[in-house]
C-alpha cells in the first residue's frame, strides 16, 4: 500500500474489507475517509459490502435451499433400514 | 410393543422430517456441492441414529444435529484445504482483474448503484437466494474464509489457522472473495 495519503482503490477497498474486521489506525481511517469522500465507486463498493455482510449474517435463519422431495425420501429410507 | 431401537429409528426420521431443509441449507452455504451437502446431512442422521443414548434433551434437537453437521463441515474443510498448494494463492486471491496496474477500477469492474429496497420483503428473498448462489460460485478457499468469516463468527487467527495462511494471505483472499462476491450480486440482482 502506498504510504501517502492518498490511495489507490484497490488499497482503499483493501481497507474497507480490513475494517469489517477490525478497528483501523488513525491514519488508514483518515486515508480511507479522504479517497472515499472523492470516490464515488469505492463509496458503493463500502455500502454494497455492507448490504451483503448483513444478509449473509441471516442466511441460514432465512434457510432460501430446499432439499428435493427424492433426495429426501432416499435418506429417510437409509434412516428406516 | 415397539422395540427400542424402532422408536429411536422414527425418532431420527420425524428429525429428520423437521430439520433436513434447515440442516441442508446450513451445509450448502458452506460446501457448495448439493451432492456434497446431501451426503453431509445423511450422515449427519446416520450419526445421530447412533449417537441417540447418550443426547440427552439438556440441548435443542436443531443445536445438537448442527453441531454434528458443523463437526462433518471442518472435517471437509480440512481435506479441501490441504488439496491446495499454498503458493498458488497469490495468484488465485490477485485483484488484478479488477483493478488496473495503477490500482484503479477496470471500467467494466466499477460498482454501480443498486436499486435495492431493503424493506420490500420480497425482494429480500430474492435478494437471500442469489447470495446463495454466488457463495457456490466462489472459489474454495475464499467461500471458505468468508462463511467462517461472516456466518460461522470465527476469528481471523482461528481461520488462519484453519487455512494453514498468514494474515497477509487472509486479507488478500478476504478482498478477493468480497470483490467477487460483490460482482456477482450486482451482475444477477440489479439487472433483472
Amino acid at each position: 500500500m502506498k504510504k501517502g495519503l492518498m490511495i489507490t482503490c484497490k488499497d482503499a477497498t483493501q481497507l474497507v474489507v480490513k475494517k469489517n474486521h477490525e478497528v483501523l489506525n488513525m491514519w488508514d481511517r483518515m486515508r480511507l475517509l479522504m479517497h472515499l469522500s472523492m470516490c464515488r465507486f469505492c463509496s458503493l463498493f463500502e455500502k454494497q459490502n455492507k448490504i451483503i455482510d448483513e444478509h449473509t449474517a441471516k442466511l441460514d435463519e432465512i434457510s432460501p435451499a430446499h432439499m428435493t422431495r427424492d433426495s429426501k425420501e432416499k435418506i429417510l429410507h437409509e434412516l428406516e433400514k | 410393543m415397539p422395540d427400542k431401537q424402532s422408536q429411536t429409528n422414527q425418532k431420527i426420521a420425524q428429525l429428520f422430517k423437521d430439520y433436513a431443509d434447515y440442516l441442508y441449507n446450513f451445509a450448502i452455504s458452506r460446501v457448495s456441492d448439493t451432492h456434497v451437502a446431501e451426503d453431509m446431512v445423511q450422515e449427519t442422521f446416520i450419526s445421530a441414529l447412533k449417537s441417540y443414548d447418550s443426547f440427552e434433551a439438556k440441548s435443542k434437537e436443531s443445536t445438537w444435529l448442527t453441531a454434528i453437521l458443523k463437526n462433518k463441515i471442518i472435517d471437509h474443510y480440512r481435506k479441501k484445504v490441504k488439496q491446495y498448494l499454498h503458493d498458488s494463492i497469490d495468484r488465485l486471491s490477485a485483484s488484478d482483474d479488477f483493478f488496473d496496474d495503477k490500482g484503479s477500477w477496470y471500467k467494466d469492474q466499477r460498482p454501480s448503484k443498486w436499486d435495492f429496497d431493503t424493506d420490500k420483503s420480497i425482494e429480500q428473498q430474492e435478494f437471500y437466494q442469489i447470495l446463495q448462489e454466488c457463495l457456490t460460485r466462489l472459489n474454495e478457499i475464499h467461500r471458505i474464509a468468508f462463511v467462517m468469516k461472516h456466518m460461522d463468527d470465527v476469528n481471523t487467527d482461528e481461520i488462519c489457522k484453519e487455512l494453514n495462511v498468514t494474515a497477509s494471505n487472509y486479507w488478500v483472499i478476504m478482498h478477493r472473495a468480497k470483490l467477487q462476491l460483490r460482482k456477482c450480486m450486482e451482475t444477477n440482482w440489479t439487472k433483472i
